[in-house]
């Protein structure tokens, strides 16, 4: 009797747990498949492809990754993307870490309202401002260049950086500033020289961040920049539809360039990602 | 408070040169279209010569524009969706992920997130790929576990489309909601649960009447996020679609865009903007006195 209550216990524990893992399986399954689907479908043939789109390559074939360079311009939007990428990149962590650090530190005459409006610019749906900041950039004819996107970029980063680096301050106390005060340092090598150093973690998190928004931002990159030889990847893609409409492993091959960098970085800073999206869910 | 005292005028000088130049650069990008927006929606401009002045006929001719109205439920219909399955998944997924029961918490937590931080293009163009009819490995998964009924043209077909479109997007963020929730969950204290635990509530019951109360506040602001957030859509959907067949799958925002920077009518276009910012801020406000009331 005691014996079998006990097995039908256990075969409840089991199907609870059934009913609980089963559902999260599937989902994680259909995270993963698509991103593993796009890898090992890049290095299939055509025809391969065509006759079966969810089977394995029977052979690594390099060759559209090759073809993507050689016939579909892929290294001018990589180049372009990367030096979109770095000077972003540089600029965010210059912008952000002085006004984080100054508006966390420092109480001046319009820091509040300084603060509020950043703040502000987290929650706005940047996608509104497409069509203004093209007339703004338009009248200021500074559509279409190499440096066009930059300042956007920036600008669309700073707020949630700032808050980042101001949050993480707000827990570093001031005792080293004021030793280094007392022995002479001034504004700009006490914030260079003692609190850069300090913020590293939270500079770090800002970094990536910035590297993810930016490699993968498209609608702006689309409208601000029209010729060809200054597009990023994110629209240079969407040229593989129009000039290569039937090529999908070609596609394929872009795409996943267009990805490894991001698995790269996701698996190396897995837990900075996590921490930097969570604070900056509010940005959307 | 970790606060320190500026010194002296040269150094009062330096700071607001340090913060007031990237200050100027973010009001001119972040907060200046905003006005922008709003004169050019009352300017009728074609791109060149002077804008002229019109004042609200923009926004009239908004009001009977069907194509506007269909752009409009749209989008609206894809915040429905994509509020109801992000957060309505995410949600379940993080109660399931604090449960006692389930395995390789950490690496579901890992995979599910992925998704989040890649780009939305690409994300658009795998699915697209994906739902091609010859291609895809949608009909081919729906043919191997003989369901051939099911098959279809998954964007082609009008009356399938909205939804066809929402489902990348709502895959994608699944994992950020979930992550933002599994954080408000964890930092529920545990005696809470250990109390209800001896008084006998279950699995089910400790949810219902300890986390979702608990962290009521965070479900509040991640509703509003998505709520609000879906009405800039448009990545997806330009890639995925291009807002068709028709404009069936079209997002307001697809659809400012398509206005300026195909038909030139920038202030039509921009009329468009504003208005998607006036529903967001709409939305935001909704959702903040809906839930604001029932808190428990």
């Amino acid at each position: 009797m005691k014996k079998k209550t006990n097995q039908g216990f256990s075969l409840r524990k089991f199907l609870t747990a059934l009913i609980i893992n089963l559902p999260v399986w599937l989902l994680s399954l259909s995270c993963i498949f698509p991103v593993l689907w796009l890898l090992y479908s890049s290095l299939k043939t055509q025809q391969e492809f065509a006759i079966s789109s969810l089977s394995l390559p029977s052979a690594l074939q390099f060759s559209n990754y090759t073809q993507a360079f050689a016939t579909a311009n892929f290294g001018t939007f990589i180049i372009n993307s990367a030096k979109n990428g770095m000077f972003s990149l540089l600029l965010v962590v210059f912008v952000s870490f002085v006004m984080g650090y100054l508006l966390s530190r420092y109480r001046f005459r319009g820091r509040g309202f300084i603060y509020v409006l950043l703040m502000a610019g987290i929650m706005i749906p940047v996608h509104a401002l497409m069509v203004p900041l093209f007339i703004q950039f338009k009248g200021l004819g500074a559509l279409n260049q190499w440096y066009t996107l930059i300042p956007v970029y920036v600008a669309f980063e700073v707020p949630v950086s700032v808050f980042l680096i101001d949050s993480y301050l707000k827990g570093v106390s001031t005792d080293m500033e004021d030793a280094a005060s007392i022995d002479g340092a001034g504004l700009l090598q006490t914030m260079f020289q003692i609190i850069m150093p300090i913020c590293q973690p939270v500079l770090a998190t800002v970094i990536i961040l910035t590297f993810m928004h930016v490699w993968n931002e498209f609608p702006f990159a689309q409208i601000l920049v029209s010729s060809k030889s200054l597009k990023t990847i994110p629209v240079g893609l969407t040229y593989f539809t129009t000039d290569h409409s039937t090529n999908y492993t070609l596609l394929l091959a872009a795409l996943a360039m267009a990805t490894l960098p991001v698995i790269l970085i996701y698996l190396a800073f897995y837990n900075k990602i996590m921490e930097g999206m969570m604070a900056g869910a509010i940005k959307g | 408070m970790n606060i320190r005292e500026l010194r002296g005028s040269r150094q009062k000088t330096l700071v607001y040169a340090l913060v007031l130049i990237p200050f100027i650069l973010f009001l001119y990008i972040l907060i200046l279209p905003l006005g922008t927006s709003v004169y050019y929606s009352m300017c009728s401009w074609k791109g060149v010569g002077e804008p002229k002045f019109i004042l609200l006929d923009n926004y009239s001719k908004l009001m009977k524009d069907r194509n506007f109205w269909l752009v409009v439920s749209n989008t609206l219909f894809y915040s429905l969706y994509c509020t109801i399955g992000q957060v309505g998944i995410a949600l379940l997924v993080s109660l399931l992920l604090t449960g006692k029961t389930l395995l390789l918490r950490s690496f579901h937590r890992a995979v599910i997130f992925f998704p989040v931080v890649m780009a939305p293009v690409v994300v658009g163009f795998v699915w697209r790929i994906a739902y091609n009819a010859d291609y895809g490995f949608v009909n081919t998964i729906f043919t191997a576990l003989g369901m051939q009924d099911s098959i279809r043209y998954w964007l082609d077909d009008v009356n399938i489309v909205l939804t066809t479109v929402s489902i990348p997007v709502i895959w994608q963020y699944i994992g950020l909601y979930m992550v933002i929730l599994l954080s408000a969950i964890t930092s529920i204290p545990t005696e809470v649960y250990e109390c209800a635990e001896l008084d006998g509530a279950n699995g089910i019951k400790r949810s219902f009447y300890i986390t979702l109360p608990m962290i009521w506040d965070t479900l509040k602001i991640v509703i509003i996020l998505v709520a609000s957030g879906t009405m800039k859509i448009y990545d997806h959907i330009y890639v995925l679609t291009g807002g068709g067949p028709g404009r069936a799958s079209m997002s307001m925002a697809v659809y400012a865009y398509q206005n300026t920077f195909k038909f030139g009518n920038f202030g039509y276009g921009s009329a468009i903007s504003v208005i998607i910012l006036v529903i967001a801020l709409l939305i935001g406000l909704f959702v903040q006195g809906l839930m604001g009331r029932k808190r428990v």
